[in-house]
């Protein structure tokens, strides 16, 4: 899942970006790694394709992961849920 | 009639309380205008410089024309900074604009600030007549050619109450483009109702900006649900001292309305509902998404509303010879102006659905379908184009394109690249594709109809 979700994460950012993408870690702030809102959207679209489901959509309530190991972890929760 | 600057004075500023606060320092209303003219008489006066237009990267320049113009030009044309120079000629003809003033002013036939205010002898104007000054603002337009409607100072601030600045002013944040609808309410705002702006660079990464907000204690905050919920993605939990949130420009949902309220319990939770057709709009305050169905009687700020066919119609409080115009409003026999919004009534709420056919919002951003898929259509190798919007938790909506090549046999990939290309060089971000699915069949529904609704 976690590569599934970088690879994504790389290929959008190839698509708005002609710089190399940056590197990511567990650690990293999603805000600080350079996807805008749109860019971001599109992540979350292009995962949908993928893994065919959208947490984002599905949760009850609201979450707004901050980093991109928060980020894993939803769709991973949404995965086995 | 009274000019933007001589309102301000008549609030109390002059006691040196900072009115705006930028990277660049604290500004009181003396440093941002030094010369107000004294208080005008009403009536109607031959304005002392032309319609003027503005494309500003600084607020605080941006501020400081605003002072200067109103009363005085016969126009404000108000620019995004960001726009190609071929629109903005294109929008001062439009306005019959014949001075442009920009920063950094480095274009040919382009005026500073403060030459053109030179230039147009407004220091030295003793006591005068105040002129009824036009504002012109632009909508966003899907190609990002934007559109012109024509406002007036008055009709732009009635919703504002002037009050007598004190120690528990509000500090209003500016997260937007002041040159736009929503940038210039909360420009006004803070300005008019006893606050100080503060207006971090629009240029710099999101999270300093948030951060410049948080140092200078930010305690009003106004910015689309887009925008809203990449604050909430920011991982110290800025903007402790919020008051009061304002979400506009999209539908608040409601998810996103509970995570505000967790995220900041002590501040007060409002949605607004603006067109920038009907000049104005009404808020909801009870935290919930969509409004409640009694304001379809009666609307808290005078706005009448109706709702015909499921689209949502508008009458703004005072109608008259400075209602807003512009060549896309309908109207009715009635005043009503047409939204555009289509809403669904489900008992004592009215939620809102989307936009008419062949209109989607994209963070915020209001696209007409049918001009996307015309662009698309331009391409060499395309014969048809058909695009649904698609339902997106983080902007909205983000857009997909069906495109049938001419060529059945035509190299996929390659035109896939060139698309994208296209599109990138043709359409506003938003209206982008996020997606393209090449395929040898034109999508349609049974009725013949391209499928436009929400997926």
């Amino acid at each position: 899942m976690r590569e599934e979700i970088l690879a994504a994460f790389q290929e959008v950012w190839a698509d708005t970006h002609t710089s190399p993408p940056p590197e990511i870690n567990d650690d990293s702030v999603l805000l600080e790694t350079g996807l805008d809102s749109m860019a971001f959207a599109v992540l979350v679209m292009r995962l949908d394709e993928l893994l065919g489901f959208d947490p984002f959509s599905e949760a009850e309530e609201a979450v707004y992961p901050r980093t991109f190991r928060e980020f894993v972890a939803f769709y991973k929760d949404h995965a086995v849920g | 009639m009274t000019a933007l600057a001589a309102r301000i004075d008549v609030a109390g500023f002059r006691d040196g309380r900072p009115l705006v606060i930028a990277q660049s320092g604290s500004f009181t209303l003396g440093d941002l205008a030094p010369l107000i003219p004294p208080r005008m008489c009403e009536g109607k006066a031959t304005p002392f410089a032309p319609t003027v237009a503005l494309a500003l990267r600084s607020t605080v320049e941006f501020i400081r024309a605003l002072l200067a113009l109103d009363g005085f030009a016969a126009g404000i044309l108000l620019l995004a900074p960001s726009l190609p120079r071929q629109t903005i000629s294109a929008l001062m003809r439009e306005a019959h604009a014949t001075l442009l003033i920009a920063d950094p002013p480095d274009i040919t036939g382009v005026h500073g600030l403060d030459s053109a205010l030179k230039e147009y002898g407004f220091n030295e104007f003793g006591p005068r007549q105040d002129v009824a000054t036009q504002w012109f603002m632009t909508t966003s337009g899907t190609t990002g050619s934007p559109k012109i409607v024509r406002h007036t100072l008055d009709r732009l601030t009635q919703s504002i109450r002037s009050v007598q600045p004190s120690i528990k002013s509000p500090k209003w944040g500016l997260l937007y483009d002041p040159s736009r609808f929503a940038g210039l309410q909360v420009v006004l705002h803070s300005l008019l109702a006893g606050g100080a702006l503060i207006a971090p660079d629009r240029a710099w990464p999101w999270l300093d900006q948030l951060d410049f907000l948080e140092r200078n204690g930010c305690t009003h905050l106004s910015a689309s649900p887009t925008l809203w919920r990449r604050i909430l993605m920011a991982p110290n939990a800025l903007l402790g001292s919020l008051e009061q949130i304002t979400l506009g420009g999209e539908t608040a949902d409601e998810p996103l309305l509970n995570a505000l309220a967790r995220q900041y319990p002590r501040a007060r939770i409002t949605h607004i509902y603006a067109s920038t057709e009907a000049g104005v709009g009404f808020s909801v305050k009870d935290g919930r998404a969509g409004f409640p169905a009694s304001y379809l009687e009666k609307t808290a700020g005078g706005t009448d509303l109706k709702v015909v066919d499921g689209i949502l119609w508008l009458r703004p409080a005072r109608s008259g010879a400075d209602e807003p115009r512009g060549s896309h409003i309908v109207r009715d026999s009635d005043g009503y102006i047409r939204s555009g919004d289509r809403v669904r009534i489900d008992g004592q709420r009215v939620y809102f659905c989307g936009r008419e056919d062949g209109v989607v919002n994209v963070a915020g951003v209001k696209l007409q379908i049918e001009t996307i898929e015309n662009i698309v259509l331009e391409h060499p190798d395309v014969v048809a184009c058909t695009i649904v919007a698609k339902r997106n938790p983080v902007v909205g909506a983000l857009l997909v394109f069906n495109v049938v090549p001419k060529q059945r046999n035509i190299d996929k990939a390659a035109l896939l690249a060139d698309l994208k290309r296209w599109c990138k060089d043709r359409l506003q971000r938003e209206a982008q594709p996020a997606s393209i699915q090449i395929s040898d069949e034109i999508v349609s529904t049974a009725a013949g109809k391209t499928p436009r609704s929400m997926a």
